[in-house]
């Protein structure tokens, strides 16, 4: 168990601090842009969703940027993980595991910046236009703070999950098959990309998470299939 | 004429202060020069390599006949690493094809000549090869490109001893009286009989030039000047294991 | 006319020719989508609008805007997936070796530039032209397929 624990280790020295750099720029711009907008609106009190625009890009650029940071892996380390008395596998296992971390901190920081720039909001409103209902109306209302914090709405819930263990996996597997393949996967970066779109989730919609779910399950199935070949021994592709 | 004056390059990333890789180097190197570039790991070599092709950023002027370093004569210098600098997918007729593009004096019979001696496969792609060939093969290019000036950084780190020696008889053999080499590597003693001139770096710093005629002609070599240069203390290793050893018992 | 040679669109080793057939397929794709999608709404608020006319209920068509929703999927996630493929293009030239030390080194400095670039951006412009296209097509189904008196306040494309 010590050695898995070390490999475990060896992934979080590597990736968590630069994952937490990121996350924490974006909270800070995020909070400048949100706070600039509040504090330089007129009389009138102006909409959450005009206050939210840009937000959104900017966690869909960082969600972009983390997930580029996971899945570079440059310089040639097959030689190291090969003679380790962890196999190979196990070490993108462990990889994946710790990619998965870093997507659903992102996702708990997003929120928790989520939760504070709309309590900001609430309270900065005038007691007319606030009551204790307005930030739970909005995380229903709005489909990019919906598909934060979906509330009731456990599907939600479960398909961010699965997407972070998916992402998670394909940005682990990324550096291992172009190890034995030479070949850059695409899935994981249409995956990705597709989860930039489709994230923002409307009430009651399940087509889209329907359509990531599948990307999702595809990109874990294939990418599984690679490493039990690989497990198993089979000649390399680049042999 | 190749000239460098007062080039200066930092490094900040991952230092608390920056770095120097370079310190002021100035050289000339003119044509038909074979030149070695020695000096200790982190010694500035590379650097000072990738400053000559524009890879980096630094302070300082690099020129050719005069002219600063731009698209209208940058074929005219070549390079080989031990980074490697092919593309791995590609096989060797596809190199030849992209490099026969782009550099306009391509010396072709120079390339299939090379690519038999060193029995290296055409039609194989490059990640397929063995260390040694893909070190082969990295300066095969750099030779054939038709550049006046090649650089070659650490090239034969993975080649057997016949290998490097094969290699340095038909360089000498193949280039031409205006083709210029610069050649950082380690293997002193190997390349001492076959460059013309020595550059010595230390931190950053050009140390030392001389002319190998001239290091002869009075005596020495070029492995005494180099040690000679450093400080090199023979006695260093003697003194370490005594020091290692003081206080313990006999066996 | 001279043929296109798709290497030179591509980085060196990859498939250049297999690369553009993609990016068309998933521009085929997304296009057959949208029109499914538009199809499936039109035709199923508009079959909603008339048997509601017939039981004597007026139900105004949905608005052109509403129809609309998620035709253009495929072509908002080419649009983020080509640009993470442009730049996966580049960071080629650092895996294995350092074949970028080659690339800017060339006397022709745009070479490195139209490999990495030049799919993944005529897959955009494609997309571009492919979503104004179904744009104008849908446009003209929902104007010319529309009885006007169903439209919400008789205004011609729908607009709430």
């Amino acid at each position: 168990m010590r050695k898995h624990l070390a490999v475990l280790a060896l992934w979080a020295r590597l990736k968590l601090g630069k994952v937490f750099g990121l996350l924490v720029l974006m909270a800070v711009f995020e909070a400048a842009l949100f706070g600039g907008r509040l504090l330089r609106a007129g009389e009138d009190p102006p909409l959450l969703e005009d206050l939210l625009w840009g937000i959104s890009i900017l966690c869909a650029a960082t969600f972009l940027a983390v997930f580029a940071l996971l899945c570079w892996e440059p310089g040639e380390r097959r030689y190291t993980l090969g003679r380790l008395s962890v196999s190979e596998e196990a070490v993108v296992l462990w990889s994946a595991a710790c990619n998965s971390v870093c997507l659903l901190a992102l996702w708990a920081v997003q929120t928790a910046a989520a939760l504070a720039l709309c309590a900001w909001y609430a309270a900065s409103l005038p007691p007319e236009y606030a009551s204790g209902q307005t930030l739970f109306l909005a995380f229903y209302r709005l489909e990019f703070l919906h598909g934060l914090l979906p509330l009731a709405d456990w599907g939600v819930y479960l398909r961010n999950l699965f997407l972070a263990l998916a992402l998670g996996f394909g940005a682990a597997v990324q550096p291992y098959r172009y190890r034995r393949s030479g070949k850059l996967p695409l899935l994981p970066a249409a995956l990705a990309a597709a989860t930039v779109v489709l994230f923002p989730q409307e009430t009651a919609n399940f087509q889209d998470n329907l359509t990531l779910l599948l990307l999702a399950l595809l990109l874990l199935v294939r990418y599984g299939g690679y490493l039990i070949q690989g497990r198993r021994g089979m000649p390399d592709e680049a042999a | 004429m190749l000239e460098l004056k007062n080039l200066y390059k930092d490094y900040r990333a991952g230092h608390i202060s920056p770095q120097k890789a370079l310190d002021g180097v100035s050289v000339a190197i003119g044509p038909g020069e074979i030149v070695g570039l020695f000096g200790e790991n982190g010694a500035g070599k590379t650097t000072l390599m990738k400053c000559i092709l524009g890879l980096i950023r630094y302070r300082g002027e690099v020129l050719l006949d005069g002219e600063p370093v731009t698209r209208r004569n940058i074929a005219r210098l070549s390079f080989a690493t031990c980074e490697h600098s092919f593309f791995p997918a590609l096989t060797a007729e596809g190199h030849r094809d992209f490099y026969r593009m782009h550099f306009p004096r391509w010396r072709e019979k120079r390339f299939r000549a090379l690519l038999e001696f060193f029995s290296l496969p055409a039609n194989r792609a490059l990640r397929h090869f063995s260390t040694g060939q893909k070190n082969q093969f990295e300066v095969i290019l750099a030779l054939s490109q038709g550049a006046d000036y090649i650089l070659m950084d650490e090239p034969f780190a993975g080649n057997d001893l016949f290998n490097r020696e094969d290699f340095y008889k038909v360089l000498l053999g193949i280039l031409e009286p205006t083709e210029t080499v610069v050649l950082s590597t380690h293997l002193l003693e190997e390349v001492e009989r076959f460059v013309s001139r020595a550059l010595l770096l230390r931190r950053g710093k050009l140390v030392g030039d001389a002319s190998t005629l001239d290091l002869e002609e009075r005596g020495g070599s070029l492995t005494a000047y180099v040690k000679e240069t450093y400080g090199y203390e023979p006695d260093r290793v003697s003194r370490a294991l005594d020091r290692l050893t003081e206080g313990e018992e006999e066996p | 006319m001279r043929r296109l040679d798709w290497e030179a669109l591509a980085p060196l080793g990859q498939d250049g020719r297999r690369t553009a057939r993609r990016i068309g397929l998933c521009l085929g794709l997304s296009t057959l989508w949208g029109l499914c999608q538009f199809l499936a709404s039109f035709l199923d608020a508009r079959q909603t609008v008339l048997w509601a006319a017939r039981l004597g209920e007026r139900f105004p068509m949905p608005s052109f805007a509403a129809l609309l929703s998620r035709t253009m999927l495929g072509f908002e996630i080419l649009a983020v997936f080509l640009p993470l493929a442009a730049a996966g293009n580049y960071l080629s030239h650092y895996l294995e070796t350092r074949s970028i030390y080659l690339m800017r080194r060339l006397p022709d400095r745009r070479d490195l530039w139209r490999r990495c670039l030049a799919l993944p951006a005529a897959g955009l412009l494609g997309g571009v032209v492919l979503a104004l296209a179904l744009l104008g097509l849908f446009l003209a189904v929902y104007r010319l397929c529309t009885p006007w008196e169903l439209t919400a306040g008789g205004a011609w494309w729908g607009m709430q």
